[in-house]
């Protein structure tokens, strides 16, 4: 070090290196032979070893990036060339240069370097850090508060890593909560809170995507509707209650009679609509509804009473229909529906009651819009 | 700051009289079981109801459950840990209490913690004064500091929080014993990532 002894204008008086050391916890000085005269106790601690003095400088490092003062960035392509680059280093020092230490290679060091003195023989002084290897380099070292200079801003860089690590924690915590009130919202927007089927919305999502499906050269479909007899006087007689129980009943059994791949939805007080896919023959379709009208018509339990309703069901088949025609195929459903009513209706057998129909879609909806 | 309140308060309900007072109290507020959420904003006075109700189930007053709220959260790792980063002692800590509501600022920026301010009046005698529209901060406070000297190990003495001019409230702090007991550990890097390294 430059021993002046009095304070002339940019110099400062002789500073020994524990001050040094205290000042900068991660300082390097190197002589104008290459040689480590002395380090900072932080560096002396990470380096891991007592004898680092008097060893040469490239014994211990490694320069991986240098940029000389006023030139550009270099990095050493080869070891002839981390020599040239590193001599370089030692006699003009570097505006900013990246190293590490041959005893722990992958943890960058960073810095900068200024020459010391007039004479070439002081050599240079380092000022490092670990930059973006901070938090390994505590953890690794077992470093504390004491080991970094209390200007540096270690401390406030780990407490802030901790303190948003635990923002974020809070934060996906939230998101979560609100992803699952989300699906659960989504899920009550799809289901008949009663009976737990699909609602009219799900329905017609569903619907749509079988038009486009078909479209696209998918498998023919049909729709069901099915609207319960007798029903009213259930409600009637036994109460709002019983009604709920039965409609419940009946949901549980139209599940059961369906395939996996086929959709019930209750749309209305005592109304279903059911997604057949993969039928869209008129035989089979009669065969098949029948068989839930059967179904339907078999008692219901409730409590120590016994009731019976019936059902009457409408349907119509995919072919011929388009997305933008996808309400005529609802209403066609819908008109076969109540002409199966009623031609019930003169009657008088309630037990009996039951009447599939389906009508062929009106002229102008044969072809699609 | 009334979010930090109200999740505070959940908190150390669920903690120390189980779910079912939580689901009590939760009910009777009118909130939602699943609670507050320490991101969002409420209203102050949902914070004061949820306060007057707590308070009526657990038999206690406002500025009692304030302190034991706060002793509770001095025993939250991330929480205590951030505090940690103070100050390597006791009085250190009561230091970087001055700049407490800065560094929360600085990991949260809309986060609105009380300004405080500490008072020397010698090595071992202090006074923190807080500032703040919520009543009763500065009992949180004093069972944080509470904990806090537990942690560090240092024994202290901390009279109940006076409320002086224009609603400041001041907690003082008696040093009788820095190294009193060996405390708990503080390293600064975080123990679960220590251990995966």
């Amino acid at each position: 070090m430059s021993e002046t002894g009095h304070t002339k204008c940019g110099k400062f008086p002789g500073l020994g290196t524990t001050a040094i050391g205290l000042l900068m916890p991660m300082f390097l000085w190197v002589d104008g032979g290459g040689i480590v005269r002395d380090l900072g106790p932080t560096l002396e601690k990470v380096l891991g070893t007592e004898n680092a003095r008097g060893q040469r400088f490239e014994a211990l490092f490694n320069l991986l990036l240098v940029r000389p003062r006023g030139g550009d960035l270099d990095r050493p392509t080869s070891p002839a060339d981390a020599v040239v680059l590193t001599q370089e280093v030692l006699s003009r020092g570097a505006a900013r240069l990246h190293m590490e230490m041959r005893a722990r290679p992958g943890l960058t060091l960073r810095g900068t370097s200024v020459v010391l003195g007039n004479d070439d023989g002081s050599g240079v002084l380092f000022n490092l850090t670990f930059g973006i290897h901070m938090g390994e380099a505590v953890r690794e070292f077992g470093l504390s508060e004491a080991d970094f200079a209390a200007s540096d801003l270690a401390i406030e860089l780990l407490y802030l890593g901790e303190a948003n690590a635990a923002v974020l924690g809070e934060l996906s915590e939230l998101t979560a909560r609100l992803e699952l009130a989300r699906r659960s919202a989504v899920a009550q927007s799809m289901t008949d809170p009663l009976t737990g089927l699909a609602n009219r919305r799900a329905f017609e999502l569903a619907l749509t995507e079988e038009i486009e499906a078909q479209k696209r050269g998918g498998i023919e479909f049909s729709v069901a509707h099915v609207d319960l007899d007798y029903f009213k006087d259930v409600n009637d007689t036994y109460g709002h209650a019983a009604g709920d129980q039965v409609l419940n009943i009946v949901a549980a059994r139209l599940s059961h009679e369906l395939r996996q791949t086929d959709l019930v939805a209750r749309t209305g007080g005592d109304e279903f609509l059911i997604l057949l896919r993969g039928i869209a023959d008129r035989e089979q379709l009669l065969a098949l509804t029948d068989r839930l009208i059967a179904r339907i018509e078999e008692p219901c339990r409730l409590g120590d009473v016994q009731c019976q309703i019936s059902a009457s069901i409408g349907f119509e088949t995919s072919g011929g229909y388009s997305e933008s025609t996808l309400p005529q195929m609802l209403m066609t459903a819908d008109r076969a529906l109540y002409a199966a009513k009623r031609s019930a209706r003169g009657r008088t057998l309630p037990v009996s009651d039951r009447h599939a129909a389906s009508l062929p879609p009106e002229p102008d909806l044969e072809t699609p819009i | 700051m009334y979010r930090i309140i109200n999740r505070s308060v959940q908190a150390f309900l669920c903690h120390y009289h189980g779910e079912a007072t939580w689901h009590a109290v939760a009910h009777r507020i009118h909130v939602d079981s699943a609670g507050f959420e320490p991101l969002l904003h409420y209203d102050p006075s949902v914070t004061e109801t949820l306060l007057s109700i707590t308070c009526q189930v657990l038999c206690t007053d406002r500025l009692g459950l304030l302190e034991d709220v706060g002793t509770y959260l001095g025993t939250l790792e991330p929480l205590r840990r951030l505090l940690r980063f103070g100050g390597a002692d006791y009085v250190e800590f009561l230091f970087s209490l001055d700049e407490l509501q800065e560094r929360a600022v600085m990991a949260m920026p809309d986060l609105e913690l009380p300004r405080l301010r500490l008072i020397e009046f010698s090595s071992t005698e202090f006074v923190v004064e807080v500032v703040a529209t919520f009543p009763g901060w500065a009992s949180v406070l004093a069972g944080l500091m509470r904990t806090m000297a537990d942690d560090y190990g240092s024994l202290v003495y901390i009279d109940t929080p006076q409320t002086g001019v224009k609603g400041v409230e001041r907690v003082s702090v008696l040093i009788l014993e820095t190294e009193f007991s060996d405390g708990k550990s503080f390293a600064l890097s975080r123990p679960d990532l220590r251990e995966s390294a």
